[in-house]
């Protein structure tokens, strides 16, 4: 599935709410010859992922899903959505260890992606994530993309609901970060930019706004260079990169691949069917009839040039939990 | 002067000619091959920076080597050929509070393309290319959206496209100019409307009459498991694509399948032979050239041009040089042209000196030919590639982009041996000429374009100075 996000929150919708932004402290390493050194770790993550915060213990996991079929009490399939992948992608940064593909991409299939040096950090996590829509619906400047609430959540539309307990068996994998600060940012399609989407249940209108397909993290992690830690089934591996010159942040990409079929490109009012996959993971379960769905409502085909195709190609917003 | 210290010398010819290349005030890096490596491969790509504030040309490296040392160049198949290839980043700063320094503007722009070209954006690229003679152009945009879109001669990327295949998808139709192995949806149940050549060796085939033969890839044991599946030219009926997964299709259980098929790795192979060897393959084919480039040392620049058909003496000299990595540039003048494909127009825009390896464009991969004639006298001739009518909008992954209609572009043509001032004494003319589907041949030749005379007039012919 491709552009998988949504924003769930585990803990509550107080938890979610009013964080203070900023990251707070050290600059880069060498910074301060007091200091203890930091390197900071930018991650751009791209794609359709479910997003799970805990404010309590600081972190904020993104998830990838496995293939997703749902089916009604007749049997009738609902949802079904493929999971093509998610890669790693170091943008900056010298991979110290272990040897780099020469792509320098790291096939995260099956994995779990921890920064052991983060684990006794005391940087709490921030990010601005109340429940609701976004306003202004359709942000008019770069800046107004930074809101969270872009990155649509199942929890806006079905109260008293929350992620099944054991999410954590039922997908692909996970990235698990911690503290550090956390916000949206413009879709990676200009044409998305400038469109909304419509989420409907039944017939019934629930809302128009933006949505993005983009968060950005950013933390600094203890030490002049940063460790993650890829764990399979088959055994773990420790990713060392430092950064390409000093003070320097190391930057990394989070990638969810796009499996949509072929001619996926949006026309006016066309559902974007991957969205129903986060339905997997609430609980309690959704009837079919109690679904919400997103319909792509973008900007009207006279605003392109003669021969034109009118579509921005697919699209795959996340959803928060 | 022994020949390792002339190779030398011609290696820092080399370097220097690339340095120099551009306008003054940016900065230009042969990324690869490392420029001590010497040689002159004759693929040469430019990468040029756009969106990119003056503090920021350490990002555009990182981005150059991600998009291409990291990316292109260690693809599966690209990296086969990286020895046929050259990548020289141009690094000029955008001034604040402009969108462009080419005048491109991100826009919804033709076919599915995600940026415009919203001035003179092929004047501006020309310029900041300098003297350089790239096969094609990439700009990477300093912006935070992931989309790659094709028109004529650049392809703009966004550089949040990394780690998607865009350009090693884009360069099968730049280099290889592959088809896209797939159908618009508004075109699914529609009959192909064009005719590809039956000597076309390249990846879509039609299946109507006349083109009653059999494709060229279950025409004998080069591609045993080849097959026709249906849809090609982004068009879904009689016209066929020969393997179910081709990273110029799509529909494939991967996120765009990651490697050619068969019968598009043959003509990309095809494509760098004859970037490196054209002189042979067509000498090789009987085809009597009009007129290859003499071999002319870099450091001659006032020669006038000399031109000449191929003799046997020639050829033999030719080949070694086709081995020698040290073979100097020579003069090339590049003339911007506007070509209105449905009406067969064509209009200067503009010209520039250039240096570097010319290789002509004789491979029948469009429906127009030009001429280029000096007082009378046919001196080259060549194809504009159709591909370049369409603008390709991408973003990697599986699903399809979508192309537009045929419309006007500028593209270049490079005529060998002349430069701004040659051509200011007698009289110069390039003309167009549509090339007939009854025209039968590979590869343009004297004898296609005394046939094309024969037939009518050219669709266009201006004067050049």
């Amino acid at each position: 599935m491709s552009g998988r996000k949504l924003f769930l929150p585990v803990a509550g919708v107080a938890l979610l709410i009013g964080v203070a932004a900023c990251s707070g402290s050290s600059g880069g390493p060498g910074s301060s010859s007091t200091a203890a050194p930091t390197t900071k770790l930018i991650i751009e993550i791209t794609g359709g992922f479910a997003y799970v915060p805990d404010v309590p213990k600081r972190t904020l996991e993104i998830a990838y899903l496995n293939d997703v079929e749902m089916k009604d009490t007749s049997g009738t399939i609902i949802c079904a959505v493929d999971e093509i992948g998610t890669e790693l992608i170091v943008l900056r940064g010298k991979i110290v260890s272990p040897s780099a593909p020469p792509n320098r991409t790291f096939d995260l299939d099956g994995t779990v992606v921890t920064i052991p040096a983060l684990d006794n950090t005391t940087t709490p996590l921030t990010y601005n994530r109340p429940i609701g829509h976004p306003s202004p619906a359709k942000p008019s400047t770069p800046g107004q993309w930074s809101n969270l609430q872009y990155v649509p959540s199942l929890k806006d539309f079905h109260a008293n609901t929350g992620i099944r307990p054991t999410w954590r068996n039922e997908v692909n994998g996970r990235v698990v970060l911690k503290g550090g600060n956390v916000v949206a940012t413009v879709p990676t399609d200009p044409s998305i930019e400038k469109a909304d989407f419509e989420f409907r249940q039944g017939t019934t209108s629930k809302g128009s706004f933006a949505v993005t397909d983009k968060i950005i993290y950013t933390v600094d992690v203890p030490g002049t260079a940063v460790e993650l830690q890829l764990t399979r089934s088959l055994g773990s591996t420790t990713l060392k990169i430092e950064p390409p010159a000093p003070g320097t942040p190391v930057k990394l990409k989070l990638h969810g691949l796009h499996g949509a079929d072929a001619v996926s490109s949006f026309v006016q009012g066309q559902e974007v069917r991957e969205f129903c996959a986060f339905y997997s993971l609430l609980e309690p379960k959704q009837p079919a009839s109690e679904m919400v769905k997103m319909f792509y409502n973008g900007p009207p085909a006279s605003s392109f040039p003669s021969g034109a195709q009118p579509s921005p190609g697919y699209f795959c917003g996340g959803d928060g939990f | 002067m022994n020949r390792s210290t002339i190779s030398q010398l011609a290696r820092v010819i080399v370097i220097v000619a690339v340095a120099s290349a551009a306008l003054s005030g940016a900065t230009v890096k042969q990324v690869h091959p490392p420029p001590t490596a010497g040689g002159n491969p004759p693929v040469v790509i430019a990468v040029l920076a756009d969106h990119y504030a003056a503090g920021e040309e350490k990002e555009f490296d990182y981005d150059v080597e991600n998009f291409f040392n990291f990316g292109l160049l260690v693809d599966g198949y690209y990296e086969k050929k990286k020895n046929d290839l050259k990548i020289v980043s141009i690094f000029d700063a955008t001034p604040p509070g402009q969108d462009s320094i080419y005048d491109f503007k991100i826009s919804p722009g033709v076919g599915n393309c995600a940026v415009i070209n919203a001035g003179d954006a092929v004047g501006k690229i020309n310029a900041a290319l300098g003297t350089l003679h790239p096969v094609h152009t990439v700009i990477l945009g300093n912006y935070p959206y992931n989309f790659g879109c094709t028109e004529g001669e650049w392809t703009y990327v966004s550089v949040d496209a990394v780690g998607t295949d865009v350009l090693p998808h884009e360069f099968g139709h730049v280099l290889g100019r592959l088809f896209d192995e797939w159908s618009l949806s508004q075109h699914k149940n529609t009959n192909y409307p064009k005719v590809i050549q039956m000597s076309d060796t390249r990846n879509c085939w039609p299946t109507r009459p006349p083109a009653t033969k059999q494709p060229h890839w279950k025409d004998g044991n080069q591609f045993p498991t080849a097959k026709e599946y249906p849809e090609c030219d982004l068009f879904g009926k009689r016209v066929v694509h020969p393997f179910p997964y081709c990273r110029m299709g799509t529909r494939n259980e991967h996120p765009h399948h990651p490697a050619f098929c068969d019968v598009c790795i043959a003509e990309m192979d095809a494509t760098f032979t004859y970037y490196r060897e054209w002189r042979r393959i067509m000498s090789q084919g009987g085809i009597n050239q009009t007129t290859p480039p003499s071999p002319q040392a870099s450091h001659a620049p006032t020669t006038p041009p000399r031109f000449g058909i191929v003799n046997a003496a020639f050829v033999e000299r030719e080949r070694e040089r086709e081995q020698d990595p040290t073979t100097d540039p020579i003069r090339i003048l590049r003339f911007r042209v506007e070509i209105d494909p449905e009406r067969g127009s064509m209009t200067v825009k503009g010209r520039t000196d250039a240096r570097g390896m010319y290789v002509p464009s004789y491979r029948r991969v469009g429906r127009f030919a030009f001429e280029y004639v000096v007082d009378g006298k046919t001196m080259e001739i060549g194809v504009i590639p159709d591909q370049v009518f369409e603008s390709h909008g991408f973003r990697g992954g599986a699903p399809a982009h979508r192309a537009s209609d045929p419309h006007p572009v500028e593209v270049v043509i490079a005529i060998p041996n002349e430069d701004t001032s040659s051509i200011q004494t007698g009289t110069r003319q390039l003309l167009l000429y549509r090339i007939p589907d009854s025209v039968p041949g590979r590869f343009i030749t004297t004898d296609t374009m005394a046939r094309l005379r024969s037939m009518g007039k050219p669709t266009a012919t201006v004067s050049v100075k």
